[in-house]
């Protein structure tokens, strides 16, 4: 047994290399870009470094507070409306009609075949008709978001469902009493939360980070005008756009520790039991 | 104004006692599948039943229909007279325990008995105590605050138990409950379902494709094929008196024998025993003997040979081979055979019980039976049922 120690120590050190070799490279790649806009960001004249471009971020330009909003607004409203229409139906589908899960999967996953000018051109002319009905709120950016997110929804939700026996739960609580939407409520979403977070900030990191469709329908979303500020202040546009980033980095941590800290808390409350069928 | 109020009953009956399920003329197809064909079965207040028959018989679909998770084609359910055909699932009040673990994950395992009562507005100190009563009642009293993952596979289904109970259903129904757990857990919970039954009342349908589980629980054993109820009776009724080559072929071991039937009694084995109802009544027929119905004496000039000897504790399996190449299953206490070993010469005959007798020329329909053919019978044949 020795006798094969060396080389096992050797295989040992090997791989906490290539880890720490992976780790830097992808870390690397990833935070990179983002010191590189801290670096621009706070670059003043000759070596010195400030913090103008930040402090000028509300000042620059008057209209950016109004398209932050409108992203935000936009988002909560994506989310609200890929929450009340795709999750119940994905559920309605498994539990009632497995056979339209096919055709539900192929018509979310469409949009990421659409290039976003194509769904542009596509849905001009059916704005242009509905704009007497729905107004030129850019709010009604969120059906065309809405259909955006679909894919991401969709695979976030689809995961959950499968990572539960949603058929047998659902007969068990209708066995016992529960009707239709208590069986969704009080059973299925609870057991497919995680599911509904990350589809939530898929969705929302979507719609903030969303740029091309906002421009050609010319509505001022937030990337828009980060845009609009890069042609008139390089600086302050890669300021906002990197709390962009870090804004979306923190909501997505606040939203994973949220669904996280449930499970640890079960997990925590009692030790589970041992191997035994007992 | 007080919300609380007892487990009422929904469908129909105001009274906790026990009814009756009559299910008629059921039919039920799924695509060119039919899944029940005509199936009726009468069950009687307080009775425990089990639907027992080979995988895709029907069972579950018939306990299914009962419990309202599928619609029949055709016939009717009937629970304490009413018919409850139009009764969604959720108001038939019926507890049902399932093959698969069917606990919320998301809930505790107090809160997944309580569920039941809390959608029956149950005021939440009356559900946490008789939570806590049912949980006691399936020996869990201490893991009640445990969240599903924390519970081994039995636990999972005492409390899947526990749940259906504290709704004081009206019928409680367990589709094969015991199947995913090991077979020491499965004795256990096995005896534990048959004493809350005795200790509660409540009329129950169990289903299952394991003919012990049905003979130790039931007080009648449905025995259904192809969607069709084949006998209905009490285990040693089944077992001792089968009605049709199925149930004495599915049920326990049996040796096909040649014979010849004549005026209610068959010759085989150069004994003559009568014949049950259900028999082809006369000319050359195959007859269907249990193992223990056969007797075995040593003789030099007799008419088999012994080929194995395999001791099962208190019983023995022979297997002994006829002059005319058959091979038999004789099951005897071990007591018994201790003078008997491979290759002693011994003469078989057929004790004087009933027995079944088929037209001659038929094939074993599904289980593993003992037979003529040349290849002797799999080892891994179920172990014969004692005769009780």
């Amino acid at each position: 047994m020795r006798k094969y120690a060396p080389s096992g120590g050797r295989r040992t050190w090997g791989r906490i290399l290539f880890r720490w070799v992976v780790l830097i490279c992808v870390g690397g790649y990833l935070l990179l870009p983002l010191l590189s806009m801290a670096e621009f960001s706070t670059r003043g004249a000759g070596w010195s470094r400030n913090f103008d471009a930040w402090k000028h971020i509300w000042t620059t330009d008057p209209l950016l507070p109004g398209a932050i909003e409108l992203s935000l607004e936009l988002a909560a409203l994506t989310v609200v409306g890929m929450l009340f229409l795709l999750a119940p139906t994905m559920v309605w589908v498994q539990l009632r009609a497995p056979k339209m899960r096919r055709i539900v999967e192929f018509i979310s996953l469409l949009p990421l075949t659409i290039p976003a000018i194509v769904i542009v051109v596509g849905l001009a002319p059916v704005y242009r008709h509905l704009s007497p009905l729905i107004g030129q709120s850019p709010l009604v950016l969120a059906f065309i978001y809405l259909v955006l997110v679909l894919p991401y929804a969709f695979r976030s939700i689809d995961a959950s469902l499968r990572s539960i026996d949603v058929e047998t739960l659902a007969e068990a609580a209708r066995g016992l009493g529960a009707s239709w939407p208590q069986v969704f409520f009080r059973i299925v979403v609870p057991n497919i939360r995680q599911g509904l977070l990350s589809a939530a900030v898929l969705s929302i990191a979507l719609v903030l980070g969303e740029f091309t469709i906002s421009s050609l329908l010319a509505y001022d979303t937030l990337q828009v005008e980060v845009n609009q500020l890069g042609l008139t202040n390089a600086a302050v546009s890669v300021a906002v756009a990197l709390a962009a980033l870090v804004f979306g980095f923190v909501l997505l941590f606040i939203v994973s520790s949220v669904g996280g800290g449930r499970r640890r808390r079960k997990q925590v409350a009692l030790p589970a039991e041992g191997g035994s069928n007992q | 104004m007080s919300t609380e109020k007892d487990a009422a009953p929904r469908a129909g009956g105001s009274d906790r006692s026990a009814v009756g399920v009559q299910l008629i003329d059921l039919c039920r197809s799924f695509g060119p599948t039919l899944a029940l064909n005509n199936l009726t079965i009468d069950i009687t207040p307080g009775e425990f039943v089990a639907f027992l028959g080979p995988s895709g018989c029907g069972k579950t679909t018939a306990l299914r229909i009962v419990a309202g998770l599928d619609d029949a084609n055709s016939g009717q359910v009937l629970v304490g007279g009413k018919d409850i055909q139009n009764v969604p699932a959720s108001k038939r009040d019926m507890g049902m325990v399932f093959q698969a673990y069917s606990l919320f994950p998301n809930l505790t395992a107090r809160d997944n008995v309580a569920f039941g009562l809390r959608m029956r507005s149950v005021h939440r100190a009356s559900r946490r105590q008789k939570a806590d009563e049912m949980l006691r009642l399936v020996g869990l009293g201490a893991h009640a605050a445990r969240y599903p993952n924390q519970l081994s596979g039995g636990q999972q289904q005492r409390v899947a138990l526990a749940r259906a109970l504290a709704i004081q259903p009206r019928v409680l129904l367990l589709d094969e409950p015991l199947s995913a757990l090991d077979a020491k857990v499965r004795g256990e919970l096995r005896d534990e379902i048959r004493r809350i039954h005795q200790e509660v009342g409540t009329t129950t349908i169990f289903v299952t494709h394991d003919q012990e589980e049905a003979f130790t629980l039931a007080d009648r054993v449905a025995v259904i094929n192809e969607g069709r109820l084949q006998q209905i009776g009490p285990p040693t009724e089944i077992y001792e008196r089968p009605r049709t080559e199925f149930v004495a072929e599915f049920i326990g071991l049996t040796n096909r024998l040649q014979g010849t039937a004549h005026d209610g009694s068959v010759s085989v084995l150069d004994t003559t025993v009568p014949l049950l109802e259900g028999s082809v009544p006369s000319g050359e027929v195959i007859v269907l003997v249990r193992p223990e119905a056969l007797r075995l004496a040593p003789g030099a000039d007799g008419n088999g040979r012994v080929v194995s000897v395999s001791f099962r504790g208190s019983i023995c399996i022979l297997r002994v081979r006829l002059i005319t190449d058959q091979l038999v299953v004789v099951q005897m206490p071990s007591a018994e055979s201790t003078q008997f070993s491979p290759g002693t010469a011994v003469n078989v005959t057929v004790r004087s019980v009933p027995v079944l007798a088929v037209a001659a020329g038929r094939g074993p329909s599904e289980r593993p039976s003992v037979d003529g053919s040349e290849s002797a019978p799999s080892p891994d044949v179920p172990e014969p049922v004692p005769t009780a």
